[in-house]
């Protein structure tokens, strides 16, 4: 039967040794390829897909990849461990350690599946006296359009960046529009029009009839980030006939009507709502005297949360980070330009323990492997 | 081993399933809490004006919040509700029809425009009354009404918005309003300073610098030097890091000639 032959060739030790040869070559593609597009596109394109298609730069030549992904190879490396036992090593007392072994590298395997997935990792700026109750992503955008309703909630739809891309229509349940994408520069630079120019805007609509975009190549270092932009029209009854520019550098967002509904756009860094509120009381900012290097940095905020009735102040302090709700807020930087300014690094992950619990039962496998195989070797010397 | 063979196909066949489970990340809605209209603490430090006036009593006062030095709700006789704005912008370069796109883009479609001369404080300025087609009944369909004033170099903008219901009872209100207005600076002026005209035109004669925060990522960097008769400006945008690592390169202006090569 077919399917059996295919699980004889799953359960084989050829085909552990060649995935992890496999792992080793797509570790090093993808470190080569990292140096043109970065480390954010490397991980999704490489590590986090089934199949790799994409190209690296040789020699100022584009060569073109098609190669097992990162979840391929880690799925086969996770289904050949488990039928492996099922079929050749068998469940006994005398292979427990073994057995704790591969368990623990299997935590491993699917827990970083589940990192990849829950992970979030975002940023806070705070300037002293400031409350925000969201954070802002590091690389993902969204296009977002509140409907500004009279009750003391406005309800925001967030179309992730994934559908931006040029002759997409967007549509959804809660808006009674639609959304074409007439075009989306995934990084940019606008510019305002001269006063005497007879250049048309960007858009015809709203703040973008007086701008123009300049499309830029794609940001591949960590340090800096994309500024998008797009050209979308609305289409539906009752709404404005024309075109706007939405964009990264355009922090208010433009006001519309549809009918006796009003709508805002913005196209902003993707935001994670949380249902309490962080205030910047005070920000201190030490440095080594006559240098720019930072000695110390920590920020007292305070901590309200309407849902508890919760109100209380910490201090955050490099290795002194706040746990709250699920998230871990770091103090992750500041802003050289003001020293008001706190910049807070927000990271959830509920699957943060999987990489310690793996570890832990990978080295008790391998010790308690070791000490039965050796008490067995001793009994056998001593029957001698 | 037979029960173990089931398993492994059990496995086999979940692979696949979660091979193909994997998709693209869905459009999201969510409720938020309306935010509070607070000034930012960044921005209050940024403010230069103060605006009085002759304010109705139906007007509801709101305190200033980002672009805005003042701001009031005003409140119909049919508890329709509407906003009154306040907004200076200094050095903007669109011309009128460009800014009053960003208003008939917020208005939608078929939005009729009327302008007519109003004296604001004392000043004159013009009176631009936009109003939508769509939807046609007054209770719904929306108009503004804006007074611009160019004024010491900064533009203002005097706006009320809501029902055209609402904007046609308190138009009167509004333009009284205009009149009785005096723009009151909170800040000294910065000016530059005055040299003497210099033919040679090759040494930089005095810069000011400023560092503008676009959004939360970008910064923008300007010097304005004057040379001799000439006032030229420099300008670094981009990300903040990379803004952070050279801007001090803008120092080196201090230690530059300029030549006047159009002879």
């Amino acid at each position: 039967m077919w399917l059996d032959k295919l699980i004889n060739a799953l359960t084989s030790i050829r085909l552990t040794v060649l995935c992890l040869a496999l792992a080793i070559v797509l570790v090093f593609l993808g470190t080569l390829a990292q140096v043109d597009k970065g480390i954010f596109i490397v991980q999704k394109e490489f590590f986090q897909s089934i199949i790799v298609i994409s190209d690296l730069r040789i020699l100022n030549h584009k060569v073109p990849i098609i190669f097992p992904g990162g979840y391929l190879i880690g799925l086969i490396l996770i289904i050949n461990l488990i039928a492996a036992h099922f079929k050749r090593f068998g469940f006994h007392l005398q292979k427990i350690g073994l057995l704790l072994t591969h368990f623990g590298i299997l935590v491993l395997l699917v827990g970083q599946i589940l990192i990849d997935h829950l992970h979030i990792e975002s940023s806070i700026r705070l300037v002293e006296g400031e409350s925000k109750n969201y954070s802002e992503s590091y690389t993902k955008c969204e296009l977002a359009f509140v409907k500004i309703s009279g009750a003391d909630f406005d309800i925001v739809v967030s179309i992730p960046e994934s559908y931006l891309y040029k002759g997409n229509v967007i549509r959804h349940p809660q808006m009674p529009y639609e959304i074409r994408i007439n075009e989306y520069y995934e990084n940019s630079q606008i510019e305002r029009l001269s006063g005497q120019s007879n250049e048309r805007g960007a858009a015809t609509l709203g703040i973008g009839a007086s701008l123009r975009v300049i499309p830029l190549p794609p940001i591949t270092t960590t340090d800096r980030r994309n500024a998008p932009s797009a050209i979308i029209e609305l289409i539906g009854n009752n709404v404005p006939k024309g075109t706007w520019l939405v964009s990264f550098f355009l922090d208010d967002g433009q006001t519309f009507n549809v009918g006796n509904e009003q709508w805002q756009m913005f196209l902003r860094p993707e935001r994670y709502y949380k249902p309490y509120y962080i205030t910047l009381l005070d920000f201190t900012h030490e440095k080594y005297p006559g240098t720019d290097i930072p000695k110390n940095f920590s920020s007292r905020v305070k901590l309200t949360n309407p849902q508890t009735k919760e109100e209380r102040e910490v201090l955050i302090y490099m290795n002194n980070p706040l746990r709250y709700g699920g998230e871990t807020y770091y103090q992750g930087s500041f802003d050289p330009g003001d020293d008001r300014v706190s910049i807070l690094q927000v990271v959830k992950n509920p699957a943060w323990t999987t990489p310690y619990i793996a570890c832990a039962l990978v080295g008790f496998g391998m010790a308690l492997h070791f000490i039965l195989k050796l008490s067995a070797f001793v009994k056998e010397q001593k029957k001698r | 081993m037979r029960i173990g063979f089931t398993l492994e196909k059990i496995i086999f066949l979940a692979a696949i399933a979660l091979l193909t489970g994997c998709g693209k990340e869905d459009i999201k809605v969510y409720q938020i809490p309306k935010e509070p209209t607070v000034a930012k603490p960044h921005q209050q430090s940024q403010e230069q004006w103060k605006v009085i006036g002759d304010v109705p009593e139906n007007w509801e006062e709101k305190g200033p919040s980002g672009m805005r030095v003042a701001q009031y709700v005003v409140k119909g006789k049919d508890n329709s509700q509407g906003e009154v704005a306040v907004m200076p912008m200094v050095g903007l370069r669109a011309n009128k029809n460009e800014i009053l796109a960003i208003w008939k883009g917020q208005l939608g479609q078929d939005v009729v425009e009327k302008s007519e001369r109003v004296k604001i404080g004392e000043d004159e300025g013009e009176l631009f009354d936009l109003s939508s087609q769509q939807p046609t009944s007054p209770e719904l369909s929306q108009r503004i009404l804006v007074a611009m004033l160019i004024k010491d170099n900064v533009n203002w903008f005097f706006r009320i918005s809501g029902t055209s219901n609402l904007i046609e009872q308190s138009k009167p209100d509004f333009i009284k309003y205009l009149n009785s207005i005096k723009i009151i600076s909170t800040s000294q002026p910065q000016r530059e300073a005055i040299t003497k005209p210099n033919t040679n035109a090759n040494i930089p004669s005095s810069n000011s610098k400023s560092d503008f925060k676009v959004n939360e990522q970008i910064r923008m960097v300007g010097v304005i030097a004057s040379a001799g008769s000439y006032t030229m400006f420099f300008k670094m945008t981009g990300q903040n890091s990379a803004v952070d690592r050279h801007k001090d390169e803008l120092n080196l202006l201090n230690h530059s000639g300029f030549k006047n090569v159009a002879g």
